[in-house]
Order: C-alpha cells, then structure tokens, then sequence
C-alpha cells in the first residue's frame, strides 16, 4: 500500500486536510483521495470545498487473457459558505465492468439547499436539484434525467430539571430523500426517535425508528426492457434499564438486591422486502423473491463484587422468525445463553478468572415439509486462566478451555449427521526477564479435538475423528546495545489425525502424523534515532508420515517434505516534522519434496507528511 | 420513584410471562433415529478437506456441514449478477450466506456439483492462510408437477481459508467470477435465493 495522509490548520481562519493512497492485492488495485478545505472569511462567513475520489481497478486473468476489469470512480464536492446557511452538492459516480461483460452506469447529481437552525435544538436541511443516470450495455443504452430532492429535520433537547416522568434528554431526526427520472424513481423516509432519563443510580433508554423506501429498477442490466419496483420497510425499537449499586437500604428485601448492579435491555425489529413489476409480466420471474424478518430479544445481566472477587451472570434471549415469499424455507431461530464470569483476585500475586456460557439454538420450519431441516445448536465453553507473578522477573500463566459444540437433526432423513465436536486445550506459558537484556517467553499447548457421530460412536467404520497437536513457541529477545535488539523465535509442532471409535473408551487410529519446525530471527536496529532497519529471515520444515495397516501391522510411510524461506526488510524513517517513510521487501520462496519451487515476492510503501 | 422505568419493566417482565420469551440454554430436543443417509464431512485440519466439505455439503444438501464450512467473518462476494437488485451490493457476509444457504438446499431436489483447479492457477498455502483457486459447473434439478427443470451455473473462484482458534481451517473469502457475460454463475444461484 502507498499512502499520504496530511492535516494542517493555518491559523484561525485557514484549515485543509488531504489524504491520498493506493493499495494492492492479488488483482485489485485501488487508489483514493479526499481533499477539504475551509475558509473563513472576515465577517464570520465559512466556505467548505470537498472532494472524494474513489477509484477501484480488478483486473482478473486465468491464463493469460483478461477476464474481467472493474473501476469505480466517486468525486463528490461541497463548495458552500457554511455561515450563510446554504449548501451545494455536487456528487457523480461512474461505475464499470469491463471483459466479461460491458456494463457502466453513470449517475450526476447536484442539489442546492438551505440549513436552517432554530435555538441549536432544531436544524432542518432543505435540497432540490437534477440529477442524470446513463446505463450502458453491450447492446442497449438508457438515459434518464429528472429532478430530486432531500429534506431532513432534527431535534434534540436537554432538560436541566428532569423529573421522575420527563426525560434527560430527547433525539428525534426525520428524512425524506427521493428523485424522479423518466422511468425510474427513488423514495426513501426515514424517522428515528431516542429518548433518556438518568436518576441517582439509574439510567433508562428508550428508542425507535421506521423506515419506508421504494425504488423502481432495471432487472435485467443488459437490455433495460423492464422495470421492477422495490418496496423496503424496517423498523427498530429498543430499551435498556440499568441500575447501579447502593449501600444504603433499610428494608430486608432491598439490602438483598441493592449491592447488585442490574441491566435489562430489549430490542425488536422487523425488516421487509417486496418487488413488484412495473412494466411487463414477464419481468415478474427475474425479479427477487419477497422477503420479510422479525426479531426481538432481551438480555438480563446482574453483576456484583466482594472484596477480591467480581461475579457477573447474564441471560441472553434472541428469536427471528425469516420468511421469504412463496419459498418452502421458512424458518425460526430460537437461542437461550446463559454466561457467567468470575474474577479472584487471590493473593497481591495470583488472581484466577473463570468464563462459562451454554447456549443453544432450534431451528423450526413452520410445515411439515420443512422438518427435516429442523435442528438444534448447543454450545459449551468453559474458560479458566490462573495468573501468577513468581517475582518481579517471572510470571507463569496455565490456560484451561474447554469448547463443545453438538449439533442435533431432529428428523430421522438428516439424525444421522448428529455430531459433537468437543475440544480441550492446556496452555502453560511464561515470561522470564533476567537481566535487563534478555527476555524469555515460552508457550507449550497441548489440544485434543474429538468429533463424533453420535449414532455410530461405536462404529469402527464410522466418522468418527481425532486430532491432537502439541506445540511449544520460544521466544528470545536480546537487547545487545541502545540501538540494537535480536529476537529470535523457534516452534515445534506435532500434529496427528485419524478415526476415533467408543469401545469402553475413546480408541484412535491415526491416518497421519507430521512435525513443523518454523525458525525465524529479527535484527531491530536504528542507526540513529529517527531511523529502524529491520531485516527478518525465516525457516520452516515439514515432515508427514502416513500410516497404513498391513496385516496387524502399522507402517509409517514418509510423504514428501514440505520446506519454506522466507527473507525480508523493513525501513521505517519517522522525522521530527511529521513525515513517515515506511517501506518493506519480502521474498518466500516454498517447495514440497521434487516438485518446483514457489516464489512469492511483496512490497510495501508508505508515505506520509503535513502540507506546508 | 422511577414510575416509568418500574412501569416498562413490568410491561417487559410480563410479555416475557405471557408469549414464553424464554428459552432453556441447557436442553435440546431428542432426535429420531436416523434413517436416512449419512452426510460426508470430515474434520478440517487441512484447508484442501475444508473445500471438500463444501461440496460434499451442497451435494448431499446438508444445511449443518454446509454451516461450518465458513466463519463468522465469511466475505462472500462476486464480479456481477446476471439480475440486477436496486440495492446494488458487492457481496454479502456469513449472516446472510445463512439464510441463503438454508433457502437453496431445501428448495433444489437434488444439486451436482464438480470443480476442477483454474487454468493457469496454483494453489497457496501459508501457514494459517491458504488461497484456492477452482473452476466449477453446477447443476441444479427442481420438480415441479409436471416438469423437472435442470439449471446449470458455471464459473469460478478464489477462496481465502484461514486457520481458526481450534486450529480448523474455514472460509473467510469467497470470490465468484463469471465465465461469459450470459452463463450463470454460483453467485446468481444464491443470489436468485436471498
């Protein structure tokens, strides 16, 4: 990635700010800019000029020729006097595919407003203007032109004497945008409303919105011979209490509760989809289908500390109810979770912290038809970490988790893929520092990922699996002088998988076993202050071995090793006025036993200084 | 006294008793003993078995094996569509892959599926990310009362799987191309299901 970014403000009257980059990857390269400037003039009048350039550029080849190639271009600009209330937009966007097919939309857009505000509570904004889209085929081209507008309005206030009933602080914001060309259109209506009151220890929330929208479109983007229309609906609505503790309560039931801290929070929502045709009917068949979603849930959580020990529980529910037309895939989604957390601190030097959440999720078809997708989703996960600080120069720090995961098919057409996945993992690690120059780190893990089929566990052909893997990371850091720092890191890794079957307890029969010895040495040195080389160079071995029965017999045959270089160099110059130079090179290079090697080369710059 | 906050709450408190808004996080439903088929998936510790997964998902239709073939952070995006949409998108993320997913594989009858490695193309492997590049046809076959209609979607694309937490490998990014400006690509089958 290339980058410049820059701000500077020139005394009171003069600010500018401009960023520019360019980015690469595979086969996508994009550049940006965006520039604005402010002036403000002697008697109080402001003038803002923006401006936004987004350019993307996807050139994808298989074999040499140019499949598809893709640019985007979006400018837009806002050349007003801010103090005089007016506003202009001036907005235009070139969309393009190129290859493939060839297909490019032009859209230009200019809207004159008026911003008018009212004691700082009320501020309404006023637009109208043309606007012009082309839609250009390989064979068809259509021009629309026409005019549109944009209105919004929003109102805040806040109450410095707020009761019991009137809230802190209420939002409310309504929108009305749309456009009108020759055979398409846009209508778009938007309200929300947000509301707040705080007491002593309480706080309460209240939110909703709605949303209306309808826009007539091209479904078929190489002939432009139909039109279809789009009917969109949404709306939120949401709610959240939450209490805080006191210390201070005279009744039995209120000294129980009173040292918890409670949130309660709610939400619901519905999100509609409808097309229709506007022209032909054939055009009802390429049109999307309907769709239309409902959702609501809540979450309970009430927390407390003692002393060393902070505890928090919640309960978390979530229901969304997906319906799509005519479509034979209806379907609810129904979850429960309950997670729990504790934090001990035990000692000045050792503190332990437990996390645990069940959940689960059904999954219901409405007919009968359906059912055997019908299925439910459980999940466990239990987390423990102990922390311990030997003495000021060493800590150690054992990692216990544990993750399930079971699936369940309710119908006998799909019960047979019910399977559990349950994975354990142990992860000693720590830190030593002996001497101000050396640093030690160490990591081993050790995980076990058993999956099973739980209606052929005992099955000696059946699906069963097991993977193991241990690792151990060490890590040194050598600190040689004030400019020049080594760090060195080398990973063992042992990994074996094979079918796993109950027979009076988990037995394993390994397909595969493979060891990874990954080494790599960092040199962080700074010739003087401002300046970081930073040359990297690493190594990575792979041994597999298959195993195979023969007889009663197993035979470990060796598969071709897997061997990987890399080499690479960082340069970082930051200079007291604010410019950054940053540039890295990387090659790697990669074989597996005779076949060719792989080359990989990447580059980097990045470039960034303040305008003068 | 906080009347209002006391009013919502009870307000909430008894939609929650009355239309049973709760639900056990520690139970589930018992399943029926299995008569049908069992569906191919095999534990993805290596990103070329995750790939398979994903078309032994599709083939045998399985909604649950189809799900963990990506991750919660699942990118999916494509080139073009054939029908266009006045919500102009460039892809969509795991959430809607879902529900596109659940509507496919119960709506087709049965689904085939082959792909074969890119012309020009070879895969990448990293030691936690991993590029893979295949071309593919798919047939989709629905019945209806008196008819079977087969549609076929051709294409390719480019898929980044990463190495999760528990060491799995997932999708992270899905990119679908189009092989000519009239052949449908997989990106329209699921789009034709959103």
């Amino acid at each position: 990635m290339i980058g410049i970014s820059a701000t500077t403000t020139q005394g009171a009257n003069w600010r500018s700010w401009a960023e520019a980059g360019f980015s690469s990857s595979y086969a996508t390269r994009s550049w940006f800019d965006s520039t604005s400037a402010q002036l403000i003039g002697p008697l109080g009048a402001r003038w803002q000029l923006g401006q936004h350039l987004d350019l993307l550029r996807n050139d994808l080849s298989a074999g040499g020729d140019v499949r598809q190639r893709n640019h985007r271009l979006f400018v837009s600009a806002k050349p007003y006097p801010t103090g005089s209330g007016w506003t202009l937009d001036i907005v235009g966007t070139d969309n393009a595919i190129k290859e493939t097919v060839d297909r490019r939309t032009l859209v230009g857009k200019a809207l004159l407003g008026r911003l008018l505000n009212w004691r700082d509570a009320l501020s309404v904004h006023l637009e109208a203007g043309a606007i012009a889209s082309r839609h250009t085929a390989s064979t068809a081209e259509r021009r629309d032109a026409g005019f549109g507008h944009r209105a919004s309005a929003e109102w805040s206030t806040t109450t410095q004497n707020a009761s019991d009933i009137l809230p802190e602080a209420i939002n409310a914001s309504i929108r009305n945008d749309g456009d009108r060309r020759d055979r398409l259109r846009a209508h778009d209506t938007e309200w929300d409303f947000g509301s707040n009151w705080q007491w002593e220890r309480d706080s309460l929330e209240l939110a909703w919105g709605e949303q209306w929208s309808s826009t007539r479109f091209y479904p078929n983007p190489e002939t432009f011979d139909d039109v279809g229309e789009q009917e969109h609906r949404r709306r939120n609505i949401r709610f959240a209490w939450h209490h805080g503790t006191s210390n201070n309560n005279r009744s039995a039931l209120k000294s129980l509760i009173s040292p918890f801290s409670w949130q309660v929070e709610a939400d619901a929502g519905l999100d509609r989809n409808t097309y229709s045709s506007v022209t032909t009917d054939e055009a009802v068949a390429a049109l999307p289908r309907d769709t239309r979603t409902t959702a609501r849930g809540y979450r309970l959580q009430t927390s407390r500390a003692m002393g060393p020990i902070a505890a928090d529980i919640q309960y978390r529910y979530r229901w969304v109810q997906d319906r799509f037309g005519e479509q034979r895939r209806d379907q609810t989604a129904e979850t429960g979770e309950v997670e729990g957390r504790l934090r001990w601190q035990v000692t000045s030097r050792d503190s332990l912290t437990v996390r645990s959440i069940f959940r689960v999720t059904s999954y219901t078809a409405p007919g009968e038809e359906n059912f055997f997708d019908d299925r439910d989703q459980a999940e466990r996960v239990v987390e423990v970490a102990w922390w311990r600080k030997v003495s000021p120069v060493l800590t150690i720090r054992p990692i216990f988790s544990f993750r399930g995961f079971r699936q369940i098919f309710i119908s006998e057409d799909r019960s047979a893929n019910n399977n559990t996945d349950d994975v354990y993992l142990l992860a000693p690690e720590f830190e030593w520092q002996p001497s101000r120059i050396i640093t030690v780190f160490e990591r081993v893990s050790v995980r076990a990922h058993y999956r099973f089929f739980e209606f052929d566990r005992s099955d000696p052909d059946g699906r069963g699996t097991l993977y193991r893997r241990a690792e151990s990371e060490t890590r040194l850091g050598l600190r040689q002088s004030a400019r020049t720092t080594w760090r060195l890191r080398y990973v063992y890794r042992y990994e074996d998988f094979g079918g796993l079957f109950d027979r009076d307890g988990w037995v394993q029969s390994v397909d595969w076993d493979r060891r990874s010895h990954l080494m790599d040495a960092t040199l962080e040195w700074r010739p003087f202050g401002t300046l970081l080389v930073k040359p990297n160079l690493g190594l990575e071995f792979k041994r597999a071995f298959q195993h195979r029965l023969d007889g009663t017999e197993i035979t470990r045959i060796k598969d071709e090793p897997f061997k990987r270089q890399y080499i690479g160099m960082e340069i970082r110059w930051t200079m007291n006025s604010g410019f950054v130079l940053r540039a890295s090179l990387a090659r790697r290079v990669q074989q597996f036993g005779s076949s060719p090697k792989d080359r990989d080369d990447r580059w980097n710059v990045y470039f960034a200084r303040p305008i003068p | 006294m906080r009347i209002l906050a006391v009013l919502m709450l009870a307000v909430l408190s008894a939609l929650v008793l009355l239309t049973g808004c709760a639900k056990d996080p520690f139970s589930t439903r018992e399943a029926e003993e299995p008569i049908g088929g069992k569906g191919t998936y095999i534990t993805p510790v290596d990103p070329l078995i995750g790939l398979e997964n994903l078309r032994f998902a599709m083939i045998e239709q399985n909604l649950g094996h189809y799900r963990q073939t990506y991750s919660e952070s699942l990118l999916f995006t494509f080139d073009f569509l054939l029908v266009d949409r006045p919500d102009s998108i460039s892809g969509w993320d795991a959430a809607e892959e879902d529900r596109i997913a659940g509507n496919l594989l119960a709506d087709a009858d049965s689904i085939g599926l082959v792909w074969e490695l890119t012309d020009g193309r070879t895969d990448r492997f990293d030691d936690s990310t991993a590029f893979l590049y295949r071309t593919y046809d798919i047939a989709v076959v629905r019945d209806s009362v008196d008819t079977v209609v087969t549609q076929t979607y051709k294409g390719e694309f480019i898929i980044r799987m990463e190495r999760d937490a528990l060491d799995l490998w997932s999708i992270v990014g899905w990119e679908d191309l189009h092989l000519s400006a009239t052949q449908p690509s997989w990106a329209d089958l699921k789009s034709s299901y959103r």
